[in-house]
């Protein structure tokens, strides 16, 4: 990150800029255009679904803590936290001397609304936010938190919760995030929901800027672009500085161009979900283990993705529960020797694949139908418009099907507590071990013994290959022309532009 | 993909004039005659669009998916999910849900778009001028083509020359508009970088992806235009006016031409009304900020009172355009015999 | 106004001089559309045959190894990538030879199922009028309001994506154009002396349609038909593009084009041969289309 920075006062850079901005390259106010796949139909994180989102609510406001996104956080616009011993309440110290882009103070009512407003039924992303009871403000610095229960990702969404203006959103709710008001490094100063575009300005009042880490990018236009080699046409055309989700196979070629190349494990998993439920072909066990015998992850890896980690356990390493593990075997005899021994008759067993998730999924899906089948195992593979794959999925209605899941701030909470404790996908999986291990996991706030009891159902979940086979965790690749530097792409897809330069 | 059957059976105009009374004398009867048929027009565009509101109703729920489902995160329970369903009106009876729409529409008002949380007719209103910017503009690319090809093949009829002109026009035809656009943004974007990729702004964002809704339109156009003018240089007249010495280039342009457009009107007219189809991939491939980008978001997010009064206002520009047209053209036809 | 050039100018009955076929073959051979057509066409067919018996590999044979191979052409004899192999090592050739006959059997189909449909329905509205012919006309403009797209995703979606799904969907969104001029053509012929003639003689409502509409209304079908191939083929490519296509491992040129999109770039010739194929396609019912208006219209005599 070590890059040339003006060595002006802000207040002097500006006022240069309106002089100098065609000549003195030093003092340039640059545009830095990117492209991702964020859906940007709405800025407010919390009506809209998408990771990405958070990228973009990191730039117009303040976090209430930061993350590394590997687990761990530090102060955001809460500049402290301390925890009751039960676990049902905390104590947040609210950051002094922030201001809010329409002049006005942060104080802990803000912080207050911020959160209480996450309970709102309206709001359908906000769910595990259910259990804060109450917050209280003693004072203009201090918000306490009271739970009902336990709720041990508390952090974790903070780290993902921009600070909000409780007094603006009270005078115009539905307009709020039209432009939202919020504390951050950037405002909002464009925002078209249809064509997923957002163009912000840098403030030069941020809390945040120092000496050392002040950008010379005054705009930032960030577009939705979901289709990989639009985005890419666009970085080698010139319109864009940075590209995001730039497919493995391509990264080559941009580098060759000229261009640089970021490339980091991502934190989710490919994985193929099994219907289990009795009177479905994997509701026997030897089927499900001849399935994952036949499928040669690393061929998938080396040969179709060029790039990513093979998955030896349902998280990925740096995640809560995650322990080291041999992974799966490839054994393609053995698992034709399993389909004999197994009750299955032959018949087509049906295989979802949801269209545009996860890069190459069609490939893969039809690779693992040809490895299968080498095996004696007849999949008839399926590619479905995402709305379409949700309602069959979330039915039931599937013998397998591939998805993928991003652990974001390297937390599997979710995962173990809904999708496998809830059985969010319908798989018809009935271990009462893994129920009762999901359960003691969603109440658990300390992390490590958390991490314990996650690690317990996960190893239930590897000798049952049931209710999920995990393949791979894939490499993300952002593209940028040369001269932009300082943006931070965290292995869960959630990116960092404030801090940016460009030459 | 849909932009061709599309394109084409539009082109065969509503309600076909061989069904006109024939031989309507002065001018006043055919007024008449104008407006009895236009308030049937009108009366049938009524029962059109109530067939397709129902049949867009039914439509957006036929197909899996549920919206609210799409809203929520992967961990939401049961319990939620049917909290949000009601809240978007989604538990009530279909009937219940098609009243409380239509009732609504009576009263200006076109839904609540809860994908974008904003007014379905602030987003179509936002949406509508910029596909008609890339309709007119793709209307006069694929006449800039379809003019030249059609006279050239027509004045030359059953020469190589007619048989090239009619190849060209196939041509465009004859491409997947994926491919073409593909293929486009690849030569003139990438690698010449004469024009932006994709996004909107200035005329140069407008070329590409009216090039590509015109290469699916233009080949109709010149088929007409050149029956028409075949059809028209057979007359007696254009006989009559060569006879009488009058350049050749003046008989064809003045007078032939003048004939064999009024189908190219018909064939334009529809092609505009249906722009909306054929801008559904190319506006996704180019995120032209129209008609075609919205519904195809609206589709992904099954976001159902934008998709029904997306379908619902372009049947109705659609029909009205058809109506405006049949009656210019009725009035043209006439005037051109006259004259 | 298709309905009036096609309906008006071809639905007239020609005369029945002798000789009527001595006369459509030279204008057959006459018409450099028609002759160019048909033999796109028949390159078609050929292909279509060829494709049962070549390639070293079948088409759904999987080679990692292979991976977006280049083309080898001839350097391998026949038995090479000679076009190259695609993103799952699968020979392209071999893809794009069996790809033309589930695309073009596909098109057949729908248009076959389409046309009846749509001659059915134009001939009773055209015939009966009053509130049948209002009726089917109203579904008619309804359905030409609709993108094709929003209906066919219901309807796949609903009965599941597969080979005969995909024909029932598009026959039933393809069949408009021809009820409408069918009803045009019928509507002006139900007025004319032919068919007052026939009344008078005594023809029963069944044996005028049969005997005396529906030859008429022979020709513009024929060229309608024909063009319609065409179209259905580009649409078939835009439901793959949409993941509406027919399911894999089985190859169409849509599905090629729609799943080869990515490597468009790097590897063009996993998506420029299943284009071209499809161009050709296209293109060859197309010329045939135009070919046969001009042989069949009757003002193209001389």
């Amino acid at each position: 990150m070590g890059f040339i920075r003006p060595k002006f006062g802000t207040f002097a850079a500006l006022g240069f800029t309106a002089v100098l901005a065609c000549t003195s390259q030093g003092l340039a106010q640059e545009t830095v255009r990117i492209q991702g796949i964020e859906n940007m139909a709405g800025l407010d994180r919390y009506a809209v679904n998408g990771v990405g989102q958070d990228s973009i609510a990191m730039l117009w406001g303040d976090m209430l803590v930061s993350s590394d996104h590997n687990g761990n956080y530090t102060p955001g616009a809460i500049t402290e936290w301390l925890w009751a011993d039960d676990g049902l309440s905390v104590t947040l110290s609210v950051r002094g001397g922030v201001v809010f882009n329409n002049g006005e103070p942060m104080t802990s009512e803000d912080i207050a609304f911020t959160i209480l407003r996450l309970k709102s039924p309206e709001l359908p992303n906000a769910r595990a936010w259910d259990v804060v009871d109450t917050v209280e403000t003693p004072d203009a610095h201090t918000a306490v938190v009271r739970f009902s229960a336990p709720m041990p990702i508390f952090l974790n969404l903070a780290s993902r919760t921009p600070v909000l203006d409780a007094s603006a959103f009270a005078a115009n709710p539905a307009g709020y995030f039209a432009a939202p008001i919020g504390t951050g490094p950037y405002a909002v100063v464009e925002f078209d929901g249809p064509t997923g575009t957002v163009v912000l300005e840098k403030k030069d009042d941020w809390w945040g800027w120092t000496d050392d880490n002040q950008t010379n990018v005054s705009t930032i236009q960030y577009r939705y672009s979901p289709a990989e080699q639009s985005r890419i046409s666009a970085l080698l055309a010139g319109e864009v500085d940075i590209i995001q989700k730039v497919p493995v196979n391509e990264a080559k070629r941009l580098e060759d161009e000229g261009f640089s190349i970021e490339s980091y494990i991502e934190n989710s998993q490919v994985y193929i979900g099994l219907r289990v439920k009795e009177g479905s072909a994997f509701a026997d066990p030897l089927l499900r283990q001849a399935l994952s015998k036949s499928i040669d992850r690393q061929a998938i890896v080396t040969s179709l993705l060029g790039g990513g980690r093979v998955s030896t356990w349902p998280s990925m390493p740096g995640s809560v529960g995650y322990r080291e593990n041999p992974g799966y075997d490839y054994d393609p005899q053995g698992a034709a020797t399993l389909v004999q021994q197994s009750g299955y008759d032959g018949r087509a067993l049906n295989f979802y694949l949801p269209n545009g998730l996860f890069a190459q999924g069609k490939e893969i899906g039809e690779t693992i139908q040809a490895m299968a089948a080498g095996s004696g195992i007849n999949l008839a593979v399926q590619t479905l418009e995402t709305a379409t794959f949700q309602e069959y999925i979330s039915a039931g209605n599937y013998d397998l099907y591939m998805n993928s899941f991003t652990m974001v701030n390297a937390d599997s909470f979710t995962q173990i507590t809904s999708l496998i404790g809830r059985d969010r996908f319908n798989t018809g999986y009935a271990n009462p071990e893994v129920t009762r291990l999901a359960g003691e996991a969603g109440v658990a706030v300390d992390l490590e013994k958390r991490g314990e009891i996650t690690a317990e159902a996960y190893r239930h979940i590897m000798n049952d290959f049931a209710p999920g086979l995990y393949l791979y965790e894939p490499t993300g690749v952002t593209a940028s022309a040369s001269g932009v530097s300082g943006f931070v792409s965290f292995p869960d897809m959630v990116a960092d532009f404030r801090f940016m330069h460009k030459d | 993909m849909g932009d061709n059957p599309a394109a084409v059976g539009r082109a065969s105009g509503p309600g076909s004039p061989a069904q006109e009374p024939e031989g309507a004398g002065a001018a006043r009867s055919d007024l008449r005659a104008l407006t009895g048929q236009g308030m049937r027009r009108v009366l049938q565009t009524r029962v059109v669009l109530f067939g397709i509101s129902v049949i867009a109703f039914a439509l957006v729920r036929l197909a899996p998916g549920n919206p609210a489902a799409l809203l929520m995160p992967v961990d939401a329970t049961a319990e939620q999910l049917a909290a949000m369903e009601a809240r978007m009106g989604l538990d009530q009876p279909p009937v219940v849900q098609y009243f409380r729409y239509v009732g609504n529409l009576v009263r200006g008002d076109f839904g609540y778009s809860y994908f974008y949380q904003q007014d379905v007719a602030t987003l179509i209103g936002r949406a509508l001028p910029n596909t008609a910017l890339l309709g007119f503009a793709a209307m006069l690319i694929s006449l800039g083509i379809a003019i030249p090809l059609g006279m050239l093949a027509a004045i030359r009829r059953g020469t190589v020359w007619d048989s090239m002109a009619m190849f060209a026009a196939l041509i465009g035809q004859s491409m997947s508009s994926v491919w073409l656009a593909v293929l486009l943004v690849l030569v003139f974007a990438v690698k010449l970088g004469w024009l932006p990729t994709s996004g909107s702004g200035g005329i140069e964002y407008i070329i590409l992806p009216a090039l590509c809704l015109a290469s699916q339109d233009y080949a109709l156009s010149t088929r007409m235009l050149r029956s028409g003018m075949i059809g028209a240089l057979g007359q007696d007249y254009i006989m009559a006016a060569r006879a009488r010495g009058i350049p050749k280039r003046r008989v064809h342009w003045q007078y032939a031409f003048k004939n064999a457009a009024l189908p190219l009107l018909t064939v334009v007219g529809s092609q505009i009304g249906g722009v909306l189809a054929g801008s559904l991939i190319v506006e996704r491939i180019f995120n032209w900020p129209g008609i075609g980008l919205l519904m195809a978001n609206a589709i992904a997010a099954r976001d159902f009172q934008l998709i029904q009064s997306i379908l619902l206002i372009s049947g109705l520009i659609y029909t009205v355009l058809a109506l405006v047209v049949d009656a210019l053209y009725t009035v043209l036809d006439k005037r051109i015999v006259a004259s | 106004m298709l309905t009036k050039n096609i309906g008006d100018t071809l639905g007239n009955p020609t005369d029945p001089a002798p000789g009527r076929a001595a006369i459509l073959r030279k204008k057959m051979l006459g018409s450099k559309l028609f002759v160019i057509g048909l033999c796109g066409v028949t390159i078609i067919v050929l292909a279509c045959l060829l494709g049962l018996w070549s390639s070293h590999s079948g088409p759904d044979q999987m080679n990692l190894a292979a991976r977006l191979k280049a083309p080898e052409w001839f350097s391998e004899g026949l038995g090479g990538y000679i076009f190259g192999a695609d993103q799952l090592g699968r020979d392209v050739v071999a893809r794009v030879l069996i790809g033309s006959r589930y695309s073009i059997s596909i098109a057949l189909s729908v248009v076959l199922c389409g046309t009846l449909i749509g001659v059915t329905l134009g001939l009773v509205a055209g015939y009966v009028g009053g509130v049948v012919d209002a009726a089917i006309m109203r579904v008619v403009d309804i359905m030409m309001t609709l993108p094709t797209l929003i209906v066919a995703l219901s309807f796949v979606a609903v009965l599941g994506a597969s080979i005969q799904n995909l024909i029932i969907v598009l026959s039933l969104t393809s069949w408009v154009l021809t009820a409408r001029v069918v009803r045009g053509s019928t509507l002006a012929m139900r007025g004319s002396d032919y068919v007052s003639a026939a009344r008078v003689m005594g023809a029963s409502d069944w044996q005028i349609v049969l005997r005396e509409v529906l030859p008429n209304v022979v020709p513009p079908i024929l060229i309608m038909a024909t063009q319609q191939i065409g179209i259905i083929l580009l649409t078939e490519a835009g439901m793959s593009f949409l993941g509406m296509g027919i399911p894999s491992p089985t190859p169409s040129w849509g599905g090629m084009i729609a799943d080869g999109q990515a490597y468009m770039a790097t590897a063009p010739w996993v998506v420029i041969a299943p284009g071209m194929a499809l161009m050709l396609a296209v293109l060859s019912f197309n010329l045939l289309g135009d070919g046969l208006r001009d042989i069949l219209d009757p003002r193209s005599a001389n």
